[in-house]
Parts: C-alpha cells; sequence; structure tokens
C-alpha cells in the first residue's frame, strides 16, 4: 500500500515500510476526522453561529468598557497616567476641554453615552458631563484648567476625576462587582455597597431559595401523579399523559393570567370561599408570595411529571410483587424498592424544573409583588428601561456561574451516589 | 459580509431581547409602537385607521412595553423596525441624547403653535398630556383624601394604601408629605440627605402600603376594599366608577406628564412619520383619542370638540392647578440608581 506515496532508494528498509505505513494510518484517521467533522458541521456552525458567538457577545459586555474612551477620547488617554493623589495635571484639563468642546451630532451621541457610562460611577456625571459640554465653546483653547472649574467647580472634587480614570479603562470590573454588590473605591481598593444599597446577592439567594421551594413542592406533587400514570391501563394513561401534556402546550401567559382571574381578592377562588362562609374578607391570594408559588407550580409541573413518568413507565411491576411476597411491609417496599428505581427521574425532573425556575421572568411580573421578583426580572429591567447592557450581562453571567457550579455539584454527587451503589 | 455581520448581529441582540419583534426587510410597512390592548386599540380607531383612510398609507402597530431596550439593539443592528413610537418624557430626553432617535425638524410639524411649549423636545412632538392621580374609595373613606399629607393620615384613614411599585411617584409623594415644596422637590431628591429623608418618610407608612405593578390593579384594589386609596391613572378608575364601583378621585397633590411621538433613527419612512404626527396632532383625532383614553389633547383647539361631561374628567385646565409636573431630566439621571435602592428598601 505504501506504494502509492512514491518510491525511494530505501524504500525496501523495514524502518521506512513502517514509517509510510504509519503515516497512512495516520492520514486515514484524519480523513475520519475531517468526514466527521464534515458531518456534524451544520450542527456544529449552527451551534457557534447562533449560540455561542451571541451569548458569548452578550456576556463579553460584563467587562467591555468602550463609552468612555470612544466618546472623551483624549480625557481618556491624558488620565491614565494619573496618580490620583491630587487633582489631575493641566494636560488633562487641557485634554477635558478639548473633548467636551469636540461638536458635531455623532460625537454628541458618543459623548451622552459616556456621560451615562460615567453616570453609572457617580449618579450626578451625566448631569456635569452634559452641563459642561454646553458652556464648553470657550474651551478650545488651552490652558483649560481655571475655565474649566469656572465652569463646573465640581471638577475640583477630586472623586469625579477617580471615576473618569475607573470608567476610562478599556476593561472594567465595575458591572462583575456591582452584580454582586460589591464596589471599587478610590484608592482602588474592593469592599461591599453601603446596606441601602446591596441589592444583587439578596436577589439571588431569593432566586435559588424560590426555585428550591417550587421544585421541592412539583416533585412531591409530581410523584404520584407520575406513578398513577404509570400504573395505569394503557388507554387511560394515553389521556391522563394528555390532561399533563394540554397546559404544558398552552401558551405561558394563558395560564398565567388564568390565575390572577382564580385568585384575585374578588376572583373565583375567594368568593367561593366567602359564599360557604368559611371566610369573611377576600384573602391575599395574588401579587405576593403565595400568588407566585401557585402559578409557577402549576407551570413548572410538566417539567417533573414527564421525566418521572418515563422512569416510572419503565419500572417493572414484578420487583414490587417480590418484595411483598417476600414480606415487606408497604412502606417498605416504597422506601427501600420502589423509590430507589425511580429516584433518576426524581433527579432529572427535580434538576430541570430548578435550573429552569432560575431564569423565569414572566409568572414572578404577572402575579408577584416587588418582593417576589427574582434575578431576572433585574436582567430585563436594565436590558430594557434603563439600557444597562454592562449591568444585564454581568447579572446573567452570575446566574449562568452560579447554575455551573450547581451541575458540578449534582455531577459530583450522582457520581458519588453511584459508586456507594445507592 | 455586512449582511451576515448584520444577521449575527441581529440575533446576538435578539437572543436577550426576546421582546423584540422579528426583523423586516428594509421597505416594510410604516409601523407605530405603542403600548398594546385597550390603548392601542383607542388609537387604532382614533388615529391609525383614519390615516390610512386619509393617506392610503397602512399602519402596522408594535408593542412597546416601556424603556429603550428595543431602540437601542434597532441603533446597534441599524435596522430599525419601527418607526414612530409613543414615548414618555424621560425615555424621549434619554434616547434623544444618544442618537436612538432624530431630531425633529419643527419646520414639518403643522400643528406646533397649537400645541403648545410642553410639545416641543429636541426628538418628540408632545401630543395627549396625562396624570397620575390619588383615588379612594367612598365607603371606606368617608371623608375625600385630598393630598399627600392624607395619604400618610394613618389615623384619620386607617387601611392599605396602593402605590406603583417604582421610586417614581413614591418618592416625590414622601417629601410632599413631609411638607416639601414643589420647587425644591426635585433638588432635594438630588441629594443623598434628600433620598434619606423621602424613604425615612416612607417607613412611617411602609407596613400599610401595597405596591401595584399594573394600571388595572389599583380600581380592583380599591373595588374589592383590599386597599381605601391608592395613586392610580385616571381612565382606570373612572371606567371603575362608571360599572357602579364605589370609586372617586381628587386631582389635587397629583402628577402630570406628556407623552411624545418620536422617530426611531435612520426610520426608512420619515416622510409617512411627518404626515402622521401631522395628522395625529390634529384636534379632531386627538379630541377622539383623550376622550376615551382619560388623557388631556395638547391641541388648544381640540377641548371644543370634546363634550363638557367628558371634559371636567381630563387632565387639564384647572384639574392641574395643584398637580406637580413629573421631572424628566431627573429620572433620566436618577431613575437607576434609585430603583436599587428602592427595590433594596422595599425588601428589607
Amino acid at each position: 500500500m505504501g506504494w502509492a506515496f512514491g518510491c525511494g532508494p530505501s524504500l525496501t528498509s523495514e524502518t521506512h515500510w513502517q514509517k509510510r505505513s504509519r503515516m497512512f494510518a495516520l492520514l486515514r484517521k484524519k480523513s475520519n476526522l475531517l468526514f466527521g467533522l464534515g458531518l456534524i458541521a451544520p450542527c456544529l456552525i449552527y451551534f457557534c453561529v447562533f449560540f455561542v458567538w451571541p451569548i458569548g457577545n452578550m456576556l463579553y459586555r460584563g467587562i467591555d468598557n468602550p463609552e468612555v474612551s470612544v466618546g472623551m477620547p483624549k480625557t481618556s488617554v491624558a488620565i491614565a497616567s494619573w496618580a490620583g493623589d491630587e487633582l489631575p495635571s493641566d494636560a488633562v484639563f487641557d485634554a477635558l476641554g478639548q473633548d467636551l468642546a469636540l461638536d458635531g451630532r455623532e460625537m454628541g451621541y458618543k459623548r451622552a453615552a459616556a456621560a451615562r457610562r460615567l453616570n453609572y460611577e457617580i449618579s450626578s456625571f451625566r448631569a456635569l458631563i452634559m452641563e459642561s459640554a454646553r458652556a464648553a465653546s470657550k474651551l478650545d483653547q488651552p490652558p483649560n484648567r481655571q475655565k474649566i472649574l469656572e465652569i463646573d467647580e465640581r471638577w475640583g472634587e477630586i472623586k469625579y476625576w477617580h471615576a473618569m480614570q475607573r470608567a476610562a479603562r478599556p476593561i472594567t470590573p465595575h458591572y462583575m462587582l456591582t452584580a454582586v454588590d460589591l464596589m471599587e473605591n478610590d484608592d482602588g481598593s474592593i469592599s461591599r455597597v453601603p446596606e441601602n444599597r446591596a441589592l444583587f446577592i439578596k436577589v439571588l439567594g431569593r432566586t435559588f431559595w424560590m426555585s428550591t421551594v417550587v421544585t421541592l413542592f412539583c416533585v412531591l406533587i409530581a410523584f404520584p401523579v407520575a406513578h398513577g400514570i404509570a400504573m395505569a391501563p394503557a388507554k387511560t394513561r394515553s389521556l391522563l399523559l394528555m390532561l399533563v401534556l394540554l397546559p404544558f402546550w398552552t401558551s405561558l401567559l394563558v395560564r398565567t393570567s388564568a390565575w390572577v382571574i382564580l385568585l384575585q381578592p374578588n376572583g373565583l377562588i375567594n368568593n367561593a370561599l366567602i359564599s360557604i362562609g368559611l371566610i369573611e374578607k377576600p384573602l391575599s391570594l395574588i401579587f405576593n408570595r403565595t400568588g407566585v408559588y401557585v402559578a409557577f407550580i402549576h407551570v413548572m409541573l410538566p417539567f417533573v411529571v414527564l421525566p418521572l413518568y418515563s422512569v416510572m413507565v419503565g419500572v417493572s411491576k414484578d420487583y414490587v410483587r417480590a418484595a411483598y411476597s417476600l414480606g415487606a411491609s408497604i412502606p417498605h417496599t416504597f422506601l427501600k424498592v420502589y423509590l430507589p428505581i425511580a429516584w433518576p427521574g426524581v433527579w432529572s425532573g427535580g434538576l430541570l424544573c430548578f435550573v429552569v425556575c432560575l431564569g423565569y421572568y414572566i409568572t414572578p411580573l404577572l402575579v408577584g409583588g416587588s418582593k417576589d421578583q427574582m434575578i431576572s426580572y433585574f436582567i430585563a429591567f436594565f436590558t430594557n428601561r434603563t439600557i444597562n447592557w454592562g449591568l444585564a450581562a454581568s447579572l446573567a453571567i452570575v446566574l449562568c456561574l452560579s447554575v455551573f457550579i450547581l451541575l458540578a455539584i449534582y455531577g459530583w454527587f450522582s457520581r458519588k451516589t453511584l459508586a456507594t451503589g445507592r | 459580509m455586512t449582511i451576515l455581520r448584520n444577521l449575527i448581529k441581529t440575533v446576538s441582540v435578539a437572543t436577550v431581547l426576546t421582546a423584540c419583534d422579528t426583523p423586516l426587510p428594509a421597505d416594510r410597512e410604516f409601523t407605530v409602537a405603542t403600548w398594546g390592548g385597550g390603548y392601542t386599540d383607542n388609537q387604532r380607531a382614533a388615529f391609525f385607521d383614519p390615516f390610512t383612510a386619509a393617506s392610503g398609507t397602512k399602519v402596522i402597530d408594535g408593542v412597546y412595553t416601556g424603556g429603550m431596550g428595543e431602540l437601542q439593539s434597532m441603533a446597534e443592528t441599524g435596522n430599525p423596525i419601527w418607526d414612530v413610537v409613543d414615548f414618555g418624557g424621560p425615555e424621549t430626553v434619554a434616547a434623544c441624547r444618544e442618537g436612538l432617535i432624530e431630531p425633529i425638524d419643527f419646520s414639518r410639524v403643522e400643528n406646533i403653535d397649537a400645541l403648545g411649549a410642553t410639545a416641543e423636545k429636541e426628538c418628540g412632538v408632545g401630543f395627549v398630556a396625562w396624570s397620575m392621580i390619588l383615588a379612594y374609595n367612598i365607603d371606606l373613606t368617608g371623608d375625600q383624601p385630598k393630598s399627600w399629607k392624607d395619604f400618610w393620615d394613618l389615623e384619620k384613614y386607617p387601611g392599605k394604601r396602593g402605590l406603583r411599585n417604582s421610586p417614581q411617584y413614591a418618592l416625590e409623594g414622601a417629601l410632599f408629605a413631609d411638607g416639601v415644596s414643589d420647587a425644591e422637590v426635585y433638588k432635594l431628591l438630588a441629594t443623598e440627605e434628600g433620598v434619606d429623608r423621602a424613604f425615612a418618610k416612607l417607613d412611617e407608612i411602609k407596613e400599610h402600603i401595597h405596591w401595584w405593578s399594573q394600571g388595572a390593579q389599583p380600581p380592583e384594589l380599591l373595588k374589592n376594599e383590599s386597599i381605601v386609596m391608592s395613586t392610580s391613572y385616571v381612565g382606570r378608575v373612572l371606567a371603575a366608577a362608571k360599572e357602579g364601583a364605589p370609586v372617586a378621585l381628587g386631582w389635587d397633590d397629583g402628577f402630570h406628564s406628556t407623552s411624545y411621538w418620536v422617530i426611531v433613527k435612520d426610520s426608512p419612512n420619515q416622510d409617512d412619520a411627518y404626515d402622521y404626527i401631522n395628522f395625529t396632532t390634529a384636534p379632531k383625532p386627538l379630541a377622539e383619542f383623550g376622550a376615551v383614553q382619560g388623557m388631556a389633547p395638547l391641541h388648544k383647539d381640540s377641548a371644543a370638540l370634546i363634550p363638557v361631561e367628558k371634559l371636567k374628567d381630563l387632565p387639564a385646565g384647572k384639574n392641574l392647578m395643584h398637580q406637580h409636573a413629573l421631572s424628566d431630566e431627573f429620572w433620566v439621571d436618577n431613575l437607576e440608581t434609585l430603583t436599587n435602592r428602592f427595590n433594596t428598601w422595599v425588601a428589607q
């Protein structure tokens, strides 16, 4: 076979022959690999173009920091080497003057974006930039220090210059730190934000807590349901499955709004309870945590029932019968025989439910109050309302990371239980 | 290559902005984005359909739910899927600064003199005024609560009171209840001490506040006696009162603001947009829309076209005499910081 690769004087030598054959094998392996890659290429390209790239691009915004270096180009360069212990040199003031005096519509837009970015550092910074730029026509000729300080005395406060220096870097930790309630101080140290501004850790904790509660309830409710479906005769089974799938296929908005109608103070449930005399005043069942849990569990149930069912339907009744015939009690049979076999279904259904819950947005928004909003509400707020996409991306990163950590723990845990034979 | 790059950009933005509509080709039909539901229906009856009948230009309606996320993504992808949007004041200011909407050429706006000074923003044409007022349950309050001081008076008006789930209105209301004057309120809220003072005042009634998030809630909550009084939009309360609910409203100490038509940056249908703005700021369409929506037309000749009994329920004239103007500039700069602080405070 090696002939195909051409002849040489040392062709007969044993080592050369082996070498050629090895090369050929390698080539064949390579072409196999290429062939395989070719087969999965559409999928791979799709995955990269529509998933990895856009999401990576979006997440990169969590550290990207272009606004100030684009909107105030000279100042960004000049402030980079500032030592930070006293007001910057005349050169920095001159650069600021030149940046503020740049005119033209496009430049104005860029400066406004820079001002928005600076406002994240100090909440009066946007106004300072916009007002100074309005008075900047006299700033095109240096020296500018005195003129700038006359336009607005806040330029004499060192905290604005520290904020400017932080915001002018090409990459920033600002959003990531904010997403975990930390901040960078003027001296470069990192500390917790004041108590009255610490929000996101609390929200993240709330997100995990609510997801846990929903998952637990879903598993508790779904277990008997899935068992019932799995044990039912074939005809009833498909009907019962249909009953699970129908709400699953119904629009989420419709289901959530239906709960609003049912749970509101003069809704069906309250009216029924009042008319049979159980309560006098309507219970508040909606726009609070109760409402969120009720609607949430209903929305999530199919995610748990279906995996559980698919495991349970494969469990032979013989195991249970065998346990009974050997004298085991019903609880004993359930705990020692049935539950261990169904356990993978509980895990996968529970995990699926939990992970989906973590990113849920619309249900808490429609039936929750202000104390019931999860982290996705804030991601949407910063994306849509205030276009602080950096912070939105950072919150998304924090959420993703916590899911990855959770999955790692789950993976470790399930390997361990597998190894110990449970 | 540019097409591919645009496509990728669009997809990447759409991944996060699920609210965004599907991108359309550049020669798409004229699209107006507005607030959805009954509000869009009222605009269709008063604005879209008559405009189509008069000009032959079809109007597609898009759903806008507030904020600037969609416009930012349209600007980044260079793919404006809307032409005209029904914007609030703070958004008009902020989007204009960053070039997300077109500066208005007021020589092309026919009615601008009749619309008055508030209608003229660098990038927006005001068309109606709206109001956030104090609504109450007649049976539960006895005496009408008339001010933010009354709102804070737990002895005279025991029971829960509703506020919108936002630092907007709540912080201003707290300072008014604390005796701050109209002229001082935003100056004070721009300082740390002013914000502390507002939250301290809110602490006094924190346990008695029911936070609402959707405009339909306050009349419902008042009707079923979950709360005794609440901030609310005008139209919703009037509709509930008409259906016989024991609710009423007072104008004093409420807030008023303006809605603007804005033109999306690089919209391919700008001529249609100006035609549309000119058509909808004429007296008759404005009067029709304002009367059904509980909003006041800005055109000075519209009032004559609205029946007197309807006119007295609109946020205009003497109804606004003791109202406060919501500051667009203040909320552009502070909405984010104060919303974070507000959410922290609510959760405590």
